[in-house]
């Protein structure tokens, strides 16, 4: 039963987003099962576990680092763990300029260059929380941002 | 004489728009005009002496004017002049004086050139004048104390009176209108009718004339005249009678005189001249709207604005119409101001004037090159691609422009297309829409004050009044203090981070996080197109939701299963401004207009089955059985083969995706499959679906709440359609939807009047069962049986040739279109060992007959066996349900043949003893014919059968028809839920039961199987649950057993207690008074002299502990 109960808290509160906490990246410790409480009217029963997890939420401000996954025109995207951040153009230093006729499609200034599976740090602008995700809008504009290698 | 006008610009100076045109031209209204002038010039000559005293001195002053008249040019001279005068008047209060300063003035002008001489000599005539006038002071101080106060107020009498009057004057600039406002002395002024558009002329008539005759004999009496502009065909007189007026405008053309010459009231006057201050004043480079005409709504920039005002020269896009009609092409200057513009027809798009263009439609010849980028087209000038034309003022909109972004853009544009490099004129802009900003300002946001003292104060707004809000500073100095500020002057104000939704607009109710603000325009990143996407601030809130109000375009929304073309379907997964992304049911995807959406398409009722035949309904989770393994909700299904399905967490296509039918799998157990006894079986069994046959492709046969005559062929044989043959696409109550085969028509009838048409042409009732829909000859061939009736039931020493044959006629097969298990399955034992009832009819399933019956393949049977097992067979398929025991459609069948054909009570029951006796005619009663759904008793009147013509009946085949319909009529199946009836339930702690059926289920192992005893506890559950119920075994063991393994144990022996757990005296115990194989007779304990027969099966045998 234990057991039971263990595996389904894994199974539905792991990978799960909410604004509160945001996501619940993996939980490290059960700290307590509850009793059980049969709910009436079904044969279902409730149990209330405490439990510590690794939880990660994006703050306004916050310095984070992510893999790009996809370039356009407008801006790039970069996945920081489960979250999901655009980088406007607008928010990318004026001189890393879209290239669309490279391949993958990037941007690239005299130094660096931002495509497909780069690595890039960023601050974190602006966040909406939604209900089963959280997304984000970054800026690389700032000095010690972009690219790291 | 004047000419009044509404503009603010006019020729004549504002003095004089106000004041003296008014001034009745006498000579107190001249000495008036001109006093108030005169001050007026000393007022703006700035003389800093001056001082009440000054009034006094009118003559003097009057003197004065005519002298600057004549000094002219001389200006400064005379400031000089004036100011030494004045320095000595300032003094002067003795009006005998007056006359030696005004020699002396002249004196003075006369040597104008000694006068810097003279100058010189001020301090000591200065001097001189102080100890002069500080004589004249004690002199009169002591002249005034010698005077009695009488004398006193005598003198100042003598000295200021008359002059009240013109003691204002001198203010005319603060209070010019409200003392000069027109009394009964003045003269009057009369309105004259004149013909409308040439008031202006009239009046410039009028002056001429009245210039012509000034000096004449007879000048006119007139003192001034004008005309308004917002008053046409009138102009208006000052005169002192009528009779001059009529004299001047005599012999001018245009005037009516005969229409009279009215007298405007003396308080009209001043509002007749009152000039409505112009609120908007057109400014060079803001924005305006053209109100009417071709380019009515269009945005235009004000280029320049004539003098009165009236006129403003603007610059817009032009709409030039490239595709004129042929004629026009030719001569086009000349027809084209005939033409008026048609109000329906289309207006030609906006768009840069293009040389090359026009002149390719229009000819060369139609353009006029001017230098530069200048053209000349059709009588308009064409400037850098821009139209640049005249309004008038009264054809613009001026307020409420809000210029969009876009249309600004435009303007913006170089004639070639190219952005030019100069960003938006955003000042241009906020300042347009400045107004509206008001309005959309609301407690609580944060704003920024961008221009005025406060310029660079950021704050929240605190509270609107009008056009000040209050604002909570936020900031360094004046953190928390409250500014109230005009509201034009702050603007809304967002950070990049910020979650902003539009209020208006183009993209109003799009979200997003705002990504740059540059002044009032801010970009921010749509939600849900990933767009960024550029606004002003005002039409900006903070908002929290995700926009997503904007799920329906046109008739369509979000996740409608639509038509696209013939052979294509798509689901809407996302809606736009104005379009759609459908997903097609190939899996691509495509933007889509509404108008290129031919139909939305109901998948209600389509019908489709997963990978293990399930059927597929709307809104089932299901997961696809191979490939991606995504899961997700059914939205749609398309012809049995695609299924649309959503998933919120696939990102891709707003979580749809496509899939086919036969590669999902149900998410839920299987278990709950079966639970719903909706009726998967006859799709899980082919065979069953096979006999539909003339139903071929109709999905629908076999599903539930749909009339069975749907899809008949008809012919209608009453009214205006007699005749007709047609196709029941629809019914409601008893109103059908007939598509007629003529004509492609629906009409709408009662069912009365059509009837069913039979492949061969003969006509038959709907409510004729197509199972015995048989024609006649269907009937005959029961009869046989039904003769054999007692035979067979005897224990069936014949053989009886009716099950097999029967059963197989083509006859039979081919009217039936509903598959009726009851007509073979209902005498088989097939049909019986799944009912869950310990039968009396197993027995006779042990007669040849019945075996052979059962044997022959039968797909029915095959169906039974099935249906068993699931213990949903009565409902398996609407026919079943229909007719089989556990429906309430049975229930209600039941009641009805009780009611109408007085089954029980009168006929049946009545206790003919020949009727209780004759096995014959018990036996005639086979279950078979019982469930057989006639309508029957509807056909022969009760009597046939009640009359115990049975005999006669069995041997006549006419006879027989009538009882044949009389006999479905009988219940002695029960119900499934038998065991929960309301009549039923009082009796659980005594009803005898036993556990039926375990074995095969393997139900506790089917340990209990064939187990008996009574029901302890037992409450029905709501629909959907498992029924269960408490049972106390005869050994003693209590436990709750599932109530489908229930069965009722059926008396076996004489005078054992019974309950009737069904029929009309269902809930009633009786003894039994005989049994046989599957009739019991039994009598109530009370009244043993009345005696039943009804089927065993309805009776169950009771504890006799009470």
């Amino acid at each position: 039963m234990l057991s039971y109960l263990e595996s389904k808290l894994y199974a539905d509160v792991e990978g799960t987003c909410s604004g509160q906490y945001g996501y619940i990246i993996a939980v490290v410790s059960i700290l307590d099962i509850g009793k059980g409480m049969v709910l009436s009217g079904s044969g279902q029963a409730e149990f209330v576990i405490r439990y510590r997890a690794i939880v990660f939420k994006p703050f306004k401000g916050e310095v984070v680092d992510g893999v790009v996954n996809m370039v356009s025109k407008m801006g790039f995207f970069v996945s920081v763990g489960p979250v999901n951040v655009f980088v406007s153009q607008q928010l990318i230093h004026a001189d890393m300029k879209y290239d669309p006729n490279s391949n993958p499609p990037s941007y690239a200034s005299e130094d660096q260059i931002i495509e497909k599976d780069t690595k890039v740090r960023l601050q974190i602008v602006g966040t909406r929380v939604d209900t089963t995700e959280i997304f984000a809008i970054g800026s690389i504009k700032e000095d010690h941002l972009g690219v790291i290698e | 004489m004047a000419d009044y006008q509404d503009d603010p610009m006019n020729d004549f100076d504002e003095d004089e728009d106000y004041g003296q045109p008014r001034e009745p031209q006498t000579d107190a209204g001249r000495s008036k005009g001109k006093t108030a002038r005169e001050d007026d010039e000393e007022q703006e000559e700035g003389y800093p002496e001056r001082d009440d005293d000054d009034e006094e001195d009118d003559d003097d002053d009057e003197d004065d004017d005519e002298e600057e008249e004549e000094v002219g040019p001389k200006g400064k001279k005379r400031r000089k002049h004036r100011h030494k005068r004045s320095a000595v008047s300032r003094f002067l209060d003795v009006e005998a004086e007056v006359s030696d300063e005004d020699e002396e003035d002249e004196e003075e002008d006369e040597d104008a050139g000694a006068f810097i001489d003279t100058f010189d000599d001020d301090d000591a005539a200065e001097d001189m004048s102080r100890r002069h006038h500080a004589l004249l002071d004690n002199r009169r101080q002591f002249d005034e104390e010698d005077k009695s106060p009488e004398q006193i107020a005598k003198d100042l009498s003598k000295r200021y009176g008359g002059r009240a009057a013109l003691r204002y004057t001198g203010d005319l600039n603060d209070v010019p209108q409200r003392l000069l406002m027109p009394s009964v002395h003045d003269p009057s002024l009369w309105q004259v009718r004149v013909k409308a558009g040439r008031e202006r002329d009239i009046i410039f008539s009028l002056m001429r004339k009245s210039i012509d005759l000034e000096y004449t004999a007879h000048p006119l009496g007139i003192l001034s005249a004008f005309q308004r502009d917002s008053l046409p065909g009138m102009i208006y007189v000052e005169a002192r009678s009528s009779k001059q007026v009529q004299q001047a405008v005599q012999g001018l053309v245009g005037v009516y005189i005969s229409r009279g010459i009215t007298l405007v009231p003396i308080e009209e006057m001043a509002s007749l001249l009152t000039i409505k201050k112009q609120e908007q004043t057109v400014q060079t480079g803001s924005w305006v709207r053209i109100r009417r005409g071709k380019y009515s709504g269009d945005l235009a920039q004000v280029m320049d604005v004539t003098e009165n005002g009236e006129d403003v020269g603007l610059r817009f896009i032009p709409r030039i119409d490239l595709t004129p009609r042929d004629e026009n092409a030719q001569d086009v200057a000349k027809k084209r101001k005939k033409q008026p513009i048609s109000a329906g027809a289309p207006r030609p798009p906006q768009r840069l004037f293009n040389y090359e263009e026009i002149t390719k439609v229009w000819g060369r010849k139609s353009v006029h090159h001017k230098r530069g980028n200048i053209y000349i087209f059709q009588n308009d000038t064409y400037h850098d691609g821009f139209i640049e034309k005249d309004f008038k003022v009264s054809a613009l909109i001026l307020d409420d422009v809000n210029p969009t972004l876009d249309e600004i853009t435009q303007f913006m544009r170089k004639k070639d297309g190219s952005d030019t490099d100069a960003v938006v004129d955003l000042s241009v802009i906020a300042e347009a829409s400045k107004k509206a900003a008001v309005t959309v300002l609301q407690p609580g946001d944060h704003i920024e004050v961008f221009e005025g003292e406060q310029s660079g104060v950021q704050g929240v707004v605190e509270e609107i009044n009008g056009d000040v809000v209050t604002i909570t500073a936020v900031g360094l100095d004046i953190e928390g203090q409250k500014v109230e500020i005009p509201a034009r002057s702050v603007r809304k104000r967002f950070k990049p981070g910020d979650h902003v939704k539009v209020m208006q607009g183009r993209n109003i109710d799009e979200t997003g996080l705002v990504i740059s603000v540059t002044d009032n325009v801010v970009t921010f990143l749509s939600d849900m197109s990933m767009q960024e996407v550029s606004v002003f601030s005002k039409d900006l809130r903070e908002a929290a939701e995700v926009g997503s109000s904007t799920n329906t375009v046109g008739n369509y929304e979000l996740h409608d299963l639509v038509q696209l073309d013939a052979q294509t379907v798509g689901v809407i997964f996302k809606t736009e401004r104005d379009s759609f992304r459908v997903l097609d049911q190939n899996g691509q995807v495509r933007l889509v207009q509404p108008h290129q959406i031919s139909m939305r398409r109901d998948s209600n009722r389509a019908i489709a089955n997963d990978h293990d035949g399930h059927e597929i309904r709307i809104g089932d989770n299901m997961k696809e059985f191979d490939g991606e393994g995504r899961r997700g909700s059914v939205l749609h299904t398309h012809q049995s083969f695609f299924a649309f399905i959503h998933n919120r967490e696939i990102a891709e296509n707003g979580g749809v995706f496509v899939t086919r039918v036969r590669s999902l799998v149900s998410v839920a157990p299987k278990g709950n499959v079966f639970k719903t006894p909706a009726a998967d079986l006859s799709k899980m069994n082919p065979a069953l679906a096979q006999p539909n046959g003339g139903m071929v492709g109709s999905g629908a046969m076999g599903r539930g709440p749909r009339d069975r005559h749907i899809g008949l062929q008809v012919t209608v044989i009453k009214g205006p359609h007699k005749g007709y043959v047609g196709r029941i696409k629809d019914t409601n109550g008893n109103i059908a939807r007939v598509e007629l085969l003529t004509g492609n028509k629906v009409i709408s009838i009662d069912k009365e009047k059509i009837r069913k048409l039979s492949p061969d042409g003969k006509l038959e009732s709907l409510d004729s069962r197509p199972a015995w829909g048989g024609p006649p000859g269907g009937f005959g061939s029961m009869g046989p049986p039904s003769g054999s009736r007692t035979p067979f039931g005897a224990g069936s020493k014949t053989p009886n040739p009716y099950a097999a044959g029967d059963g197989r006629t083509p006859a039979w097969n081919a009217s039936s279109r509903t598959p009726n298990p009851y007509m073979d399955g209902g005498k088989t034992p097939a049909w019986n060992a799944s009912s869950r009832t310990p039968n009396p009819y197993a027995d006779g399933g042990k007669t040849p007959a019945w075996n052979a019956s059962s044997r022959t393949p039968n797909p029915y049977a095959t169906g039974a066996n099935a249906g068993g097992n699931a213990g949903g067979w009565g409902g398996a398929t609407p026919g079943r349900s229909n007719w089989g025991g556990a429906t309430p459609g049975r229930t209600a069948w039941g009641a009805d043949s009780n009611e109408s054909d007085g089954w029980g009570g009168s006929s049946w029951s009545a206790p003919t003893p020949a009727a209780a006796a004759t096995p014959g005619f018990g036996i005639g009663q086979t279950p078979a014919f019982d469930s057989a759904p006639t309508p029957g008793p509807a056909h022969t009147p009760a009597g046939v059968f009640g009359g115990s013509s049975y005999a006669a009946s069995a041997s006549t085949p006419a006879a027989t028809g009538g009882s044949w319909s009389m006999q479905g009529s009988r219940p002695d199946t029960l119900d499934k839920d038998w065991l929960f009836d309301p009549a039923v339930m009082p009796h659980h702690n005594h009803i005898k039961i036993q556990l039926h059926g375990t074995k095969q289920a393997n139900y506790l192992g089917g340990e209990h199987e064939g187990k008996r005893g009574r029901i302890t506890a037992g409450t029905k559950a709501p629909q959907g649950y498992e029924q269960t119920a408490t049972v106390l075994f005869e050994d003693g063991e209590r436990r709750s057993i599932v109530a489908r393994y229930i069965e009722p144990v059926h008396p076996t022996a004489i005078d054992e207690e019974v309950l009737i757990a069904a029929g009309e005296n269902k809930g009633s115990t009786m003894v039994v008074r005989e049994v046989d194989d599957d009739m019991c007779t039994i009598s109530s304990k009370a009244n043993p002299a009345r005696v039943f027969s009804v089927s065993r099966e309805v009776l169950v045998s009771l504890y006799d502990d009470q």
